[in-house]
């Protein structure tokens, strides 16, 4: 290690980073990829959703177990170990469970009998499966805040910011819930969405600047209470919010596109690549992108234009733009399917087949951009009522103002089902009205 | 949890999303159902099970530490 470097150290080897990598993108920059393995199989897991969403990459971090390593930046001398490995790393000998029983271990019909054995067998599980360990310091948190406020906005799509704005030019008291600060540009980079993100990115400055709005980053609703006070939680506080109107454009939530053996270490969703392309950081020598045609087309143009060596991009509709003096018609699979990943440890190399015949694709890296299922736990939580869309997805039902069957509390963007960034963009303008105009009559 | 286990529990009687939740345990696990329930949802309907809007959602929705919750109330802002 040259001096002045940035380093943490994974499993007491020492790591190289650079400023703004996440955990688990440092490690990718380290051509690590096992971060942890599988509760119950031991199957090795690493970066995977870059999004907090999915349990692939927990470790433990300064003695706190189960930190997920996508969203928690590296730090200068942090200690990050491995959680539920046995013995080694790269060879875990739990993993022979997987092999004796092929079809999954049903727990509520085997290692029953002999009933005096059950808490012998339980013992045993308990000691194999599950995750981290206790942590054994004190955690530091700071007292709890009562607020009581006209509006508060929940979400991280961008119309979040315009209604904010609507409320705060009525000089209501308005406060915003946002996990990252501004806009990050995005895998599509067409005038539209720049356009609608840069807004909302200044909106954000401007708002950051008022008296009567107060943006909290870093933080996340929790949960909506019984008395309809919302939880919101930070790093080390909690916050509980007293509002009128409740505002929810949740960004949805990328689902995993299923084939046999889709978390193997190597495989990650559009988030994280997108986290560690905007790092610098090499995906792999070859690299595959796979998924929902639009999020396909526009992560592997964003890919080429990096210099980043896509060997293939699987289509999962046969309905695809493309022309023939475009770039990409090379690598494209039209209606080719992944079958299965393959490799020990990581991915070497995936099956995928169409009607008639099947190919073995080498790569070492493959980004999957799945459907998103609109978040809609914080308004189930709330009451709202609830309804399938077209895609069969549970979205909340609102009326033509986007006031959720709750009243009080609205619902703008993939929340509702509004399926493009512009239509939820448009869709804010009313919505930020209904809202004016609702306040007006509650009295305030 | 295996695409296989969820299939026996459907086998088994269990039909909807929350006693599958119960027999099988998914959406317990550190991903509280984010990534999981679709992927139930979906063996569901592909079995020709009614759809299904998910199961109960309860805070916190994140991982919380217990001792924020712990906290007395301050009134200082």
């Amino acid at each position: 290690m040259r001096e002045g470097e940035l380093t943490f150290t994974f499993n007491r080897r020492l790591v190289a980073y650079k400023q703004g990598d996440t955990i688990s993108a440092a490690l990718w920059r380290n051509d690590i990829k096992i971060i942890t393995r599988s509760l119950k199989f031991h199957r090795p897991r690493g970066l995977y959703c870059g999004n907090g969403d999915c349990p692939n990459c927990l470790a433990n971090v300064d003695g706190v177990p189960n930190v997920r390593t996508c969203t928690t930046l590296a730090e200068n001398g942090m200690q990050v170990t491995m959680q539920n490995k046995f013995l080694s790393t790269r060879i875990d000998p739990i993993t022979v469970i997987d092999h004796i029983f092929p079809r999954g271990v049903n727990y509520h019909h085997r290692f029953i009998r002999p009933r005096f054995m059950t808490g012998v067998y339980q013992g045993i599980i308990r000691r194999m499966t599950g995750i981290g360990k206790l942590p054994t310091m004190i955690f530091e948190a700071k007292p709890t805040k009562r607020i009581v406020i006209d509006a508060l906005i929940i979400g991280e799509e961008p119309q979040s910011m315009k209604i904010a704005r609507t409320l705060a030019d009525e000089n209501l008291k308005i406060m915003i819930v946002k996990n990252k600060i501004g806009y990050t540009l995005t895998h599509q980079n067409d005038e539209e969405t720049n356009s609608i993100l840069s807004s909302a990115d200044s909106i954000e400055h401007d708002l950051s600047e008022r008296k009567n709005v107060k943006i909290i980053w870093k933080t996340n609703a929790i949960g909506a209470f019984d008395d309809g006070t919302i939880g919101i939680s930070s790093k080390d506080r909690l916050y509980i919010c007293k509002s009128k109107i409740i505002s929810l454009s949740e960004k949805g939530r990328e689902q995993p596109i299923r084939f046999v053996n889709w978390e193997l270490p190597g495989i990650i969703q559009r988030h994280a690549a997108l986290d560690l392309i905007s790092q610098n950081i090499r995906l792999g020598k070859r690299v595959v992108v796979a998924g929902e045609p639009n999020h396909a087309k526009a992560l592997g143009e964003l890919m080429l234009s990096k210099g980043i060596n896509v060997t293939a991009i699987i289509y999962r509709s046969s309905s695809v733009d493309l022309n023939n003096k475009d770039k990409l018609s090379d690598i494209s699979k039209i209606g080719w399917r992944i079958k299965a990943a393959i490799g020990r440890n990581e991915l070497r190399k995936i099956i995928i087949a169409n009607d008639s015949k099947q190919m073995i694709l080498p790569c070492d890296c493959l980004v999957t951009c799945g459907p998103a299922a609109p978040n809609i736990d914080l308004a189930k939580q709330l009451g709202c009522g609830i309804e399938t869309d077209r895609k069969s997805f549970p979205i909340v039902t609102v009326n033509g103002d986007f006031e959720t069957m709750k009243g009080g509390v609205f619902a703008v963007g993939s929340v509702c089902g509004l399926r493009s960034r512009r239509e939820s963009w448009e869709a804010a303008s009313t919505a930020g009205k209904a809202v004016t105009e609702r306040l007006r009559r509650m009295g305030t | 949890m295996t695409r296989e286990e969820i299939i026996e529990a459907i086998v088994l009687g269990y039909r909807d999303i929350e006693s599958l939740k119960r027999y099988v345990g998914f959406g317990t696990g550190p991903c509280q159902g984010k990534q999981c329930i679709m992927f139930a949802r979906e063996i569901l309907i592909e079995c020709g099970i009614s759809q299904d809007t998910g199961m109960t959602s309860r805070p916190p929705l994140i991982p919380v530490p217990l001792a924020i919750m712990a906290q007395e109330e301050s009134d200082e802002e």
